[in-house]
Formats: structure tokens, sequence, C-alpha cells
């Protein structure tokens, strides 16, 4: 080999070994074995030597540049061995919070709702809503509530200017389903429900949900059942439940349900047999068809679940009490 | 109704303790709301003997004594005006802080001069009697420092039972009774029915003007009572049992009889009736004086009692001024009458005086009653004040008495309704306890409801009855049996649990206001419509029904601002409603404001305020899958700032605002400069949920950025659907990257950058095709928006 070629040789082996990323090798690559590179340069020129000093030249400058590439490759290797050597030695403290935007969520009430809606719908019920201003006939007459009952007394009713009231209740989704729908009806009627009052247990307005089934042969054991099953679904345990007799304008026989809590019987629901008042109003056959209703207030259901003592909580909007509902 | 557990048992005594004969009553349907010892109250007064009496005043008509009372734990200092004071005396002595009834506490205090460590109580003082004659007196049995509740033997507890309306049958002694006698399978025990021979002839006659509101009045003149009598203790015992308290003999008595049988009786002092009574309605105008000294004044359609034409007592609720019986009254009258419920619901509530009376009145009294009840109270009349009877008057009108009415019940609606058969003994027992004096008939039994029971008459009210009486508790629990069907209308639920998702997802609490606010608030922030107005509101501020959300969230975010929130962002779902020539509209809204941070505050970057684009972010997230055709415009708004505002509209409708609160409404509400709100009216969020799914194409995307330079009032929302449409399918992205306004740019410009990511789904674009593309646009865009490429 001669000796330019082994000079050659040597820088581009130095030059190889200081590098320190593969750009720079790439750069030697083309500056010695590219087109225009130094060693091309070489071999472009053996066709200028004599004859017969040709093939010893070429194989020199061959062996010249196969060394140049496996020099090449074998500091690639390397570097690339490095950089993931390097790549480990970095570290953070990854008990750093993380980046985090706001977090948000619903209602308790309408979380209760959505949940008790779930419970239902997955038990075939579906779910009807209606108008929060109603009329005198949809809230009172259609239930066996005709004007001067007593029971419209319970009520506190709100009236606009108009003689049209905001309902005290969800039942007018009942009787507007009925009207609509033959039977078999199953539905839940949830929303907000309003009634003057205003003390540590009762709101202005709070959230009611409604059920209501008709059909061939009702019973009041089915009802019996349905609303033990529904308690024990929405508090997750077996409750102990009383059923006693009450008074409710729409339904006969009428019951009170009461469960008992930490402080002894907690009454939480009403229900019973549909008056046959009321269905007859609605046109449905009361010889043919019976059926049940109950109702229960979303905000108590709430309150019961989460250990909330004051019903006015629930209307604050405090977020420090909004966010422990996740 | 409170009732006396004594006064219950004289009548039927099953053999129960109290707590059990609680339960049963709640088990029946009659709620017992608790139990209290009827003088729990009076615990605390012992017995005191006088030690020392010594007279510190002695006019004509008062002696008033220092007594040294000895009560057990020491000596105290009282002093006492009682003629029957004495040395060693063993009387009742009340400690200061012991309240003796609802509104007399015992206080230590000064009088004549000498400091007065407590109080030596009468009966009446007590609430044991009406007798103020002097101080108790106990025998030498009685201990110093005994309770006297304990020596009085005061060991009554009184029974609160929560009545439902329809059950007026048990607002007495007898009606309760009656319920613990069938559940207990016993009789009651009911005071003899009495027949009182008239001692004098003296009557008052009585007219019936209404005979329908009023088909039964008797009358009864009672003449010559005494006016120093004083109501026995064991009837004043009674009646605090049962709630009331002691207050003038004659009225006690006929409480006492109301209590007894749920007979309203009214003694008027028989001087100002003269004229004879006559029950006719009001005249519009008339005007009735009360025992406070107001006049009530009475519609055209309110049932008096008049003595000729002179008003003497609203029917079956309250008596006028004129009606009472004084200290002096010697003459009483007697009513005992039957009201239709029909006439008196409702008069009550009219002029706000809900009574004993008229409770009983509205829920129905029993018509058979009234001779009995009358009788009942001449017997007890002449016990504690004596007189002479006179004859009862009797005026009817037997075509509106009520008659007993017949009903039936079949076995088949019985097992139907009830979901399992209860036997026939039992069916037969329960009705036979209930007085329906069964008979069998095809399939099942005819009944006849007795005068007490207003609330049966039906099938299904005997259906009630028999259960109740089984026992709900006993009935067993099934699940109806229904078809397993599909039913695709709950989804309409199921979209809006999806835009709460949505918007709580991006970091908004939910709130719940109360849907009626104060009307200016309202107005001003939706000045063009008309809000439906409550007539009869809980106070002024809550009268007018919400046309917005905003208020309510703005106070919500004040009510946590104040709290040291920093960052809030709030969001509402409910209705909003409007009053649009007399039809009412009633629509839900989602609502959100925003105040605070972009983020949570960290290490890693530094605080930046929230601004527009934040909100609109996450209205843009939020209609991303729910609605297309989205679109925004600058919109005057009198609740934002006129900059920052705009409308948001879908396929050219709008649906909803947003932007930065109004400065002066910001200052008005006491919340930062930078608040941000938005409402949208959900039902026009037109729902497309199912999307129709395009075909990823394989081949490469290329992305080309544009510089551009247009005029700082060109939106850039125009650009966009300039580009949109010059592009068409091949657009598969678009990006504002990059926004610049001032040195270097030429005044009102602004330079923007805008990334395109297109994509040939049919082919590899070539850099020709997309090239064209760009000119295309960048023409289109100079031509239309006078843009120039830089």
């Amino acid at each position: 080999m001669s000796i330019d070629l082994n000079d050659i040789q040597n820088e581009v082996l130095q030059k190889i070994s200081a590098s320190h990323s593969n750009d720079q090798l790439d750069e030697l690559r083309v500056a010695y074995l590219g087109r225009n590179g130094q060693v091309t340069a070489r071999l472009k020129g053996i066709k200028d030597l004599p004859k017969e000093d040709r093939p010893a030249a070429g194989a020199a400058i061959n062996k010249l540049k196969a060394k140049i590439e496996e020099a090449l490759a074998n500091k690639a290797e390397l570097l690339i061995k490095e950089l993931r050597a390097s790549n480990l030695t970095s570290s953070i403290d990854v008990t750093l919070p993380g980046r985090r935007q706001f977090s948000g969520g619903h209602h308790p009430v309408n979380r209760t709702i959505a949940r008790i809606e779930s419970i239902f719908v997955a038990a075939g019920y579906r779910i009807a809503v209606g108008p929060e201003i109603e009329d005198d006939y949809h809230n009172f007459e259609a239930l066996n509530i005709p004007k001067n009952h007593p029971a419209r007394a319970m009520h506190d009713t709100f009236y606009l200017s108009d003689g049209s009231l905001l309902r005290t209740h969800t039942s007018p989704v009942q009787i507007r389903v009925m009207k609509e729908q033959k039977p078999p009806i199953r539905i839940i009627c949830p929303g907000r429900v309003y009634r003057k009052d205003l003390d540590r247990t009762h709101t202005p307005m709070f959230h009611q949900i409604e059920g209501l089934v008709v059909d061939k042969g009702i019973s009041f054991a089915d009802l019996k059942g349905t609303v033990l099953g529904f308690l024990n679904e929405y508090f997750e345990r077996e409750v102990e439940v009383r059923f006693r007799p009450s008074y409710f304008p729409f339904t006969e026989p009428s019951a009170e349900v009461d469960i008992m809590g930490n402080r002894g019987w907690t009454e939480i629901l009403g229900c019973g047999m549909v008056h046959p008042n009321v269905l007859n109003g609605c046109g449905i056959d009361t010889t043919v068809y019976s059926g049940f209703a109950f109702g229960f207030g979303a905000d108590r259901m709430t309150m019961l679940k989460h250990g909330i003592d004051d019903l006015r909580m629930l209307f604050e909007n405090d977020v420090r009490f909004l966010r422990q509902f996740g | 109704m409170k009732v006396s557990e004594a006064w219950l048992r004289e009548w039927v005594n099953p053999a129960v303790d109290t707590e059990t004969l609680c339960d049963q009553l709640t088990n029946l349907g009659l709620e017992v709301d608790g139990i209290e010892p009827t003088f729990e109250h009076l615990r605390g007064v012992v017995v005191g003997q006088i030690r020392e009496v010594e007279s510190i005043s002695n006019s004509s008509e008062k002696s008033i004594s220092r007594c040294l009372v000895d009560d057990g734990s020491g000596l105290h200092t009282v002093v006492c005006g009682a003629p029957n004071v004495q040395a060693e005396l063993k009387t009742a002595f009340a400690r200061p802080g012991i309240s003796l009834t609802d509104n007399k506490t015992v206080e230590a205090t000064t009088l004549y001069g000498v400091s007065s460590q407590g109080m030596l109580c009468s009966e009446a003082d007590l609430g044991l009697s009406t007798d103020h004659s002097g101080i108790l007196e106990f025998d030498n049995r009685a201990q110093v420092g005994e309770e006297i509740v304990d020596v009085l033997g005061l060991t009554d507890i009184t029974i609160d039972i929560d009545l439902t309306p329809n059950r007026g049958d048990c607002l007495s002694v007898r009606g309760i009774a009656r319920e613990v006698g069938v559940i207990n399978h016993l009789s009651s025990t009911e005071p003899a029915n009495v027949t009182i021979p008239p001692q004098t002839t003296r009557e008052i006659p009585i007219q019936l003007a209404e005979r329908e509101a009023c088909p039964r009045y008797l009358g009864r003149v009672i003449s010559n009572v005494r006016t120093d009598a004083e109501t026995p203790r064991w009837m004043v015992q009674r009646l605090v049992g049962c709630g009331l308290r002691a207050i003038e003999p004659v009225v006690d008595v006929t409480n006492y009889v109301m209590l007894e049988l749920g007979q309203p009786l009214h003694a008027f002092d028989l001087r100002n009736v003269t004229d004879g009574i006559v029950v006719r309605k009001s005249h519009k105008g008339e005007q009735l004086k009360m025992l406070d000294g107001s006049e009530l004044k009475l519609d055209e359609d309110t049932l008096l009692i008049t003595d000729g034409p002179t008003p003497l007592a609203v029917a079956g609720v309250m008596g006028g001024e004129l009606s009472g019986i004084r200290t002096d009254t010697t003459d009483v009258f007697l009513e005992c009458a039957y009201f239709s419920p029909d006439y008196i619901i409702g008069t009550a509530r009219k002029y706000a005086m809900q009574t004993d009376a008229s409770m009983r009145y509205e829920r129905g009294v029993d018509p058979e009653l009234q001779l009995r009840a009358i009788e009942r109270t001449t017997e007890l009349l002449s016990e504690v004040v004596g007189g002479e009877p006179g004859p009862i008057t009797v005026a009817e009108a037997d075509e509106f008495l009520p008659e007993r009415k017949s009903t039936s019940l079949t076995r088949s609606s019985l097992d139907r309704l009830v979901g399992e058969a209860i036997n026939d003994g039992e069916v037969e027992e329960i009705l036979t306890l209930l007085d329906l004096s069964p008979t069998r008939c095809d399939d099942g039994w005819d009944v006849v409801v007795p005068s007490h029971r207003f609330d049966i008459s039906i099938e299904e009210d005997l259906v009630e009855e028999i259960c109740r009486v089984h026992g709900y508790n006993s009935i067993g629990a099934t699940y109806p049996f229904a078809e397993l069907r599909f039913d695709a209308l709950g989804s309409r639920i199921s979209q809006s649990q999806a835009v709460r998702d949505c918007i709580a997802e991006r970091g908004y609490y939910e709130v719940v206001n109360y849907s009626f606010i104060d009307s200016a608030i309202n107005n001003r922030f939706v000045p063009i419509l008309d809000a439906p107005v409550l007539e009869n509101p809980l106070a002024t501020q809550y009268a007018s029904m919400r046309k917005s959300l905003l208020p309510g969230l703005i106070e919500s975010a004040k009510y946590n601002l104040s709290r040291q929130q920093e960052n809030i962002r709030l969001y509402e779902f409910g209705k909003c409603f409007t009053r649009d020539q007399g039809r009412t509209t009633q629509i839900d809204h989602l609502g959100g404001i925003a105040i605070g941070n972009q983020s949570p505050e960290s290490w890693s970057h530094s605080k930046t305020t929230l601004d527009f684009f934040d909100i609109k972010g996450d209205l843009e997230h939020l209609f991303e899958h729910s609605v297309k055709n989205v679109q925004y415009q600058r919109v005057d708004c009198v609740y934002l700032h006129p900059g920052h505002a705009a409308a948001i509209l879908v396929d050219d409708e709008p649906i909803g605002k947003f932007g930065k609160l109004h400065p002066e409404f910001s200052m008005e509400f006491e919340l930062p400069v930078d608040t941000f709100v938005f409402e949208i009216e959900v039902e026009l969020l037109n729902g497309q949920t199912t999307p129709i799914i395009s075909h990823v194409a394989p081949f490469p995307y290329v992305r080309r950025d544009l510089a551009l330079l247009v005029d700082k009032e060109t939106p850039v929302q125009s650009l966009i659907e300039t580009i949109q449409r010059e592009v068409g399918d091949l657009l598969k992205d678009l990006h504002v990257f990059d926004l610049y306004e001032g040195n270097n740019i030429e005044m009102g410009k602004k330079s923007l950058a805008i990334g395109l990511t297109l994509q040939d789904e049919q082919r590899t674009l070539t850099d020709q095709i997309v090239n064209e593309v760009v000119l295309k646009i960048v023409e289109r865009l100079k031509s239309e928006f006078d843009a120039l490429q830089r």
C-alpha cells in the first residue's frame, strides 16, 4: 500500500473514532466514499496508472474502502450502544404531580336520578318526562284530587297568573303517558317538582321519581316485590323495609314505605294500587287492567345514600361539596 | 291527633305495652309520630314544705308572704300570694327555669323587695285544672323533694298520631279505640248512651236556610249554670293528654266531648242568641267580629250561624266575639250540628283559621252522632257546672243527610288486587270488626258502610281495609310478569345525559338552582320575552320563572368565590320558561360559567387566565358529536361584552350565546372581569348521534401551510369556509396555528398561518396537484378577502 493510502487510512480512522453522531459519520462517508470522495477519486485515478500497477493499486484502494466501511459500521453500532446507554442514565422525579385538567361532575341528585333510571331501565321500564308548568287537570283532577279535596292542602301549590301551576309531583307525566299509550305500561318519571315549603327538611323545589306499571294482573304483592327489589338494588344491601297503610287520592290501597336506619324507621317512599278513578279517567278498563304506582324524593334518596343530613346542602352548590361526588 | 293513652285504655285495653300499641296503630295506617309522657314538662316540680311564713304585704285584696321552702336540697325563699300559705304545708314547688305551660317559665325575680327563688304552684299554674284559688296541698304521705308527677300519679302518655285526611273517623278517642279493638279483636267499652230529661221548656228556634250544607242542627238551652265552677282535674288531665288545655268549664266540657266522640260542639252565651238561630250563607261584604277584636270580611259563600240577622260564627270553623262563654255566663245555648264536608272544606283555609272543629267537619263527622253527643255534653255539664237543661231542639233536612252506602267485594277482585288469597274466614272477620256488616253473595260479600266511614265507597276501598287489618307486611312480595319488549323511547334521556357528560368532562360541576328567581334580574338577562309569574311565591325574589340559567349560575359562582374558590366552572341543565301571547314555553337549557385559570396550578407551566377561546373550545367539544354545521357570529347581547360575544348557529338557526360577561354585569354581581358564560337551548342540538362511517383511505397525507396577510376584521371562519369549499373532499384537516398582529405587520392587517392536511382517497397526491390546489386557494382568498400570501 502506498504511503498516500496509509495516510488516508490513518486520517479517516482517526476521524471516525472521533465522531459523536451519525450525521458526522454520514459526512465522512460522503467525504471519502461518496461520488466525489477522496477514496473514490483514487479509484478513478487508477486508469492513469501504468497498466501493470493497476491491479495492485485497485486491490489496495478497495481494501482501504472496505476498511473504512467497516470502521463506519462499527462506529455507528458503537454510537447506538452509547446512545442507548446514555438514554438510560437520565432520570426524573416520578413523584412530581402530573399535568391535569380541572375535573367536573354531575350534581349528586342528578347522579342519583341517572342511577335509578338505569336500575329501572335494566328491569324493562322506560323513562317518561313532562312539563313542569302543568294544568290543574293533569296535576290534580285526573289524579282523583278534585277542587277542595283535603289532599290539596298537603301539596301547597304554586300557581301562575293564568291558573296553571308548578307541578307538585311527577304524577301528571303518568296521566299523559296513560292517555297516550295502551297497557302494558312500565315507566319511570323523574323530574323537578315544586311545593311551597322551606325549612330544614323541605325546599320549594325538589326532585321526584315516580314509577307506574299498568298491565293485566298487576297486584299489591307485585308492588311490594318491585319496591323491595328496587330498594335493595339502590342501597346495595338487604334493606329492612316496612309497608304501612296510608292515603293518597290516586291510589287505593295506598302505602307508605319506611326503611330501618340508624335512627329507626325512616319514611322513604309512597305507593299504592292505581285508583280506578284514575285508570278509568285515562280510558283504561279496570276490569281488565290494574296497576301500581310509587314515588319518592330523589333528594332524600341521595341524602340517605351519602349521609347528608341537611337538604339545603343540595342546593347551595358549593363546589367543595359537589367535588366529593367525583 | 294527640290522644291520651290512659283515656284510650278506658275504652279498650289490650294486653300490650305502649310501644306495641303504637306499632299496631302505625301498621293500621294511623302513623304514630311520637309518644311523650303528658306531664313530662312538670318534671322538676317537687314537693316542698314551707318552713317559715312571714307576711310582707297585707292589703284588703291580697296578702303576700315570704316563705322559706324546703325542697329536700335546701331552703329557698319564695314570695307567694296564695291565701292558703301556712307553715309546715306541703305544696308544689317549682325552681327557676322550669316551664310550667307552653309560655310560662318560672324565673328568679324580686317581688315586694324580696328575692324570690321559685314558685309555689296552684293546680291552674300546673295546668292540672282551672283552680287558681290556692296552692296545692299534699298530705303527709308526700315526701319532701318527691316529684309531684309521681305523687299525683301523672303517668299518662300522649300518643301523637299523624292522621291521613281520609280518616276523619279517627279524630276521637272513640275512633282510635275502634281501630285498636279491630286489631286486638276486642270491643270497646263506651260511655253509656244517656237521655237527660228536660227540666225547663226554654227553646231557641232553629232555621236551616242552607239545608244541604247543614242537614242537621241540634240545640239545647241550659239555664242557671254555676259561674264559680272549676273543671275537674280528671277532665283537665284528659284534655292535656290529648294536647289541649283547660280554658273554662263549659268550653272544656264541649272540647272533652269532641275529643271523646269526635263531634264538635259550640256553647253560646244565651244573651247573644235572642232572635233564633239561622244557618245561612254570608252576603258579600258581611263582617264578623272575631274574639281578638278583628273584623273578618266574608265572601258570599261562607256558611254562617247567625242570631236572626247577626252573624255569630263561621259554621264548623270558629265562633265570633259574640259567640263565646264569659265568666258571668249563666245561660248557655248548646249547638251540635252536622255540616256537610263539601261546604266546610276550604273555608278554614280561606280565612286561615284551622281549628279542631274545622279539621273534623272537613274530613267528615259521623252524621248519626249528634243526639248522642248533645246528651253526653248535657250529662257532663250538669256534673261540672250544674244547670237545668231544656228540651233538645232538632232541625233536620232528612233528604240531605248522608245515607249509609252499600258496596260489595268479590273474591276475584280481592285475589287479583292483593296478589294472594286471604281466606274467607279472615275476610269476614275483618269486615265484621270494621262494622261493615258483611253478608255473603255470589262471589263475595255485600257490605253496608257505617256512618262514620266517609272514606269507603268502592270495592278497592274494601280491599285496602282487608289488607291493612290483615297486615301489609304479611302480604308476599312478587315481581310482575311482563314481556321482554324492546322500546327505543328511552333514548331521549340518554341524549341529555351525553350532553351533561360532555360538559362535565370539560371540568364543569353541575349545580341545581331554583327555577324561580327575582323578576328584575330575570328581565335584565332576557329583556324581550315575558316570564311566567307565580301568584303566590315563597318570597318576591322567587316570583318569576327563569328565562335563563345564567342568573342562577352567577349566584352559584358568587357563592363559591366568596368561599375562597378561585377556579370555578359550573354548569346547569334545566328548564327555562317564557310566555308569549298566552302560551307558555318550557324547554331545556344548558348553561355554564367559567372563572379562573385555564388549568390547575402546576410546576410545569405558568398560570394563564382562561379566555373566550377556552369556552369556545368547550362548546366545540360538546358540538363535535352532537350537531353539524355550527357557525359562530358576533352578536349584541345585553349581558355579554360587546366585543367578546358570539351567537351559536346551527343551520342558520341561533341555538345559544356565549362570551365574556359584560363589565357592567361583572361589576354589579361582584365577579371578576374575566367571567365567561354560555347558554344553549338543548333541544336544538339536533342530535346526529349516529355517525355514518367513511372508509379510511390508505394513501398518504400531504401537509401544506399557508401564511396569509388579511384585513384585521376578516372573520377567520369565512376564510376557513372558503378554503373548505375550494378544496372539497381533499381537505382532511385544517388548523389555524398562528395569529399575529402588530410590529412588522401592516396597520389594520393580521397575519395568519393555516395548516392544511390533504389526501386523495383514490390515489397518491402528486406535488403538482397539491400545488395547483394551493394556488387556487390563494387566488380565491385574494379575490374574496384581498388576502396576500406571505
